[in-house]
């Protein structure tokens, strides 16, 4: 599969394996992805996560305005070639009227979803046919993308459904695109990004009156016994390395 | 005001010293560093006024010599800043001038009430390096996508509020013990995890992590709203 970002020189987040997405909380992931470090996968989700919520892009900003201050007060100087001031005068063209207008971005539709039209960059990966999975009643899976780090999927509550409990190891990553579930630690709305680590049951309930559509990204387990386990067999391998 | 810590005082003068071996292509003179004793915040605020005007120019007049003259101070900076995340010198001036040239193409969508001029370039310069080094196109929230939840209308003053809101955020990242400021400056500017810092410093890996924490925490008091969307 064409996972570009497994081809990278090992150490950077995303790409070593023990030390992906190493900092597993929310702000965290917002900073790594103002500081450009987060793989392509996990950036798209956050780009859908603001694109729906105004509160975390001046989250982003902030993080931003650190990188700018770093570029001004802890970037030492290198100095430049004898003639690059030369060459970017001579490359630097004038301006014309309108050259910077936008086109408007089209509906993006994933499984029959509208959403954000960064998680285009999360399908932009070879997978024989993509089709909701009736998992039981009232849940349905339509997956997205899996590389050696995660799995990620749609997932569809119809209304006041509750989904099986599940253990989770590790990182476990959600985001709401409709409706609304709630757990034993809270409610959670479209557009609110969560994220989970560590083990622990967790059992969401779809709101009762209007179900919910959620993008769920989880690590792949390192053995295959897991409750969905088999989608899972032909994939697994048996070590995350 | 906070003094700045000795060892970017010695870089700074390390950096004066190459630079004045160096044949120059310009005259215009290096701005004054920060610690002149007189005032450094003074002198920050002024050069960031100087540097606004100076981006005006570009944008109104397409002014090539006020352009030349952020390039002279941007431009190594952005080189810096892409050789610490992996970049070849020759690929890292390459990217330097591809992102003070996208500064020129897009001076007119610069707008000085959303971000200070620093933050704004290392964005750009933040996107040439992942079309480069990371090899694919950042996913970013659409304005024009349907589904994209709007800012809140402005209240008024809100755009001054935001000003001072970015002022306040860069403060307090220099008033961050250097302990800190030098681990959230290895995690957030120079693409090392944890386990890096860790090891390049010597530090337990949960030191470097709470140090990092601590840092967080400190600037979070100066970003807006609680709620971090748990």
């Amino acid at each position: 599969m064409a996972d570009k970002t497994t081809t990278d020189t090992p150490g950077r987040i995303g790409h070593n394996s023990s030390a992906f997405c190493e900092e597993k909380s929310y702000e965290a992931l917002l900073m790594d992805y103002a500081a450009g470090t987060l793989c392509l996968p996990l950036s798209s989700i956050v780009a859908a996560h603001l694109t729906l919520s105004p509160a975390s892009r001046e989250k982003v900003k902030a993080f931003e305005t650190v990188g700018g201050a770093m570029l001004e007060n802890n970037c030492d100087p290198v100095a430049l070639s004898k003639n690059c001031l030369d060459q970017v005068m001579s490359r630097i063209m004038p301006r014309c009227a309108g050259q910077n207008s936008q086109s408007a971005c089209t509906e993006t539709k994933i499984g029959g979803i509208t959403v954000p039209s960064s998680l285009k960059a999360l399908i932009d990966c070879p997978i024989k046919k993509r089709s909701w999975k009736k998992l039981q009643d009232g849940f349905e899976i339509y997956t997205l993308r899996h590389d050696r780090h995660m799995r990620y999927m749609l997932m569809k509550l119809a209304p006041d459904v509750k989904m099986p409990p599940h253990n989770r190891k590790d990182l476990e990553i959600t985001l709401v695109l409709e409706g609304a579930f709630e757990d034993e630690t809270g409610r959670y709305e479209r557009g609110d990004m969560i994220i989970m680590d560590g083990e622990s049951q967790h059992a969401p309930r779809a709101d009762a009156s209007t179900g919910c559509v959620c993008l769920s990204g989880r690590a792949m387990p390192a053995k295959s016994k897991i409750w969905f386990g088999f989608l899972f067999i032909p994939f697994c391998r048996n070590s995350r390395a | 005001m906070n003094p700045e810590p000795p060892l970017n005082i010695l870089a700074k003068l390390a950096f004066n010293d190459v630079m004045a071996s160096m044949p120059r292509i310009t005259t215009i003179p290096d701005h004054p560093p920060a610690q002149t004793p007189a005032s450094p915040a003074l002198a920050e605020a002024d050069r960031h006024a100087h540097q606004e005007s100076l981006m005006r120019r570009v944008a109104a007049n397409q002014d090539r010599a006020a352009f030349a003259e952020l390039f002279e101070y941007f431009a190594p900076r952005i080189k810096s800043y892409l050789m610490k995340n992996g970049a070849r010198p020759d690929q890292a001036e390459e990217l330097a001038q591809e992102t003070m040239i996208s500064v020129w193409d897009r001076a007119e969508t610069y707008n000085p009430d959303q971000a200070r001029l620093s933050t704004w370039i290392f964005t750009i310069a933040r996107n040439r390096r992942i079309d480069f080094l990371r090899k694919f196109a950042r996913p970013m929230p659409d304005p024009t996508d349907p589904v994209f939840e709007p800012d809140q209308p402005a209240a008024p003053g809100k755009n001054l509020e935001a000003a001072q809101e970015s002022e306040r955020i860069a403060n307090a990242l220099k008033k961050l013990p250097a302990e800190q400021s030098e681990l959230l400056y290895k995690s957030f500017f120079e693409d090392k995890t944890h386990g890096d810092i860790a090891a390049e410093t010597s530090l337990p890996l949960g030191t470097v992590k709470s140090r990092i924490r601590l840092a967080l925490d400190r600037l979070r008091k100066d970003m807006k709203g609680e709620d971090y969307g748990r």
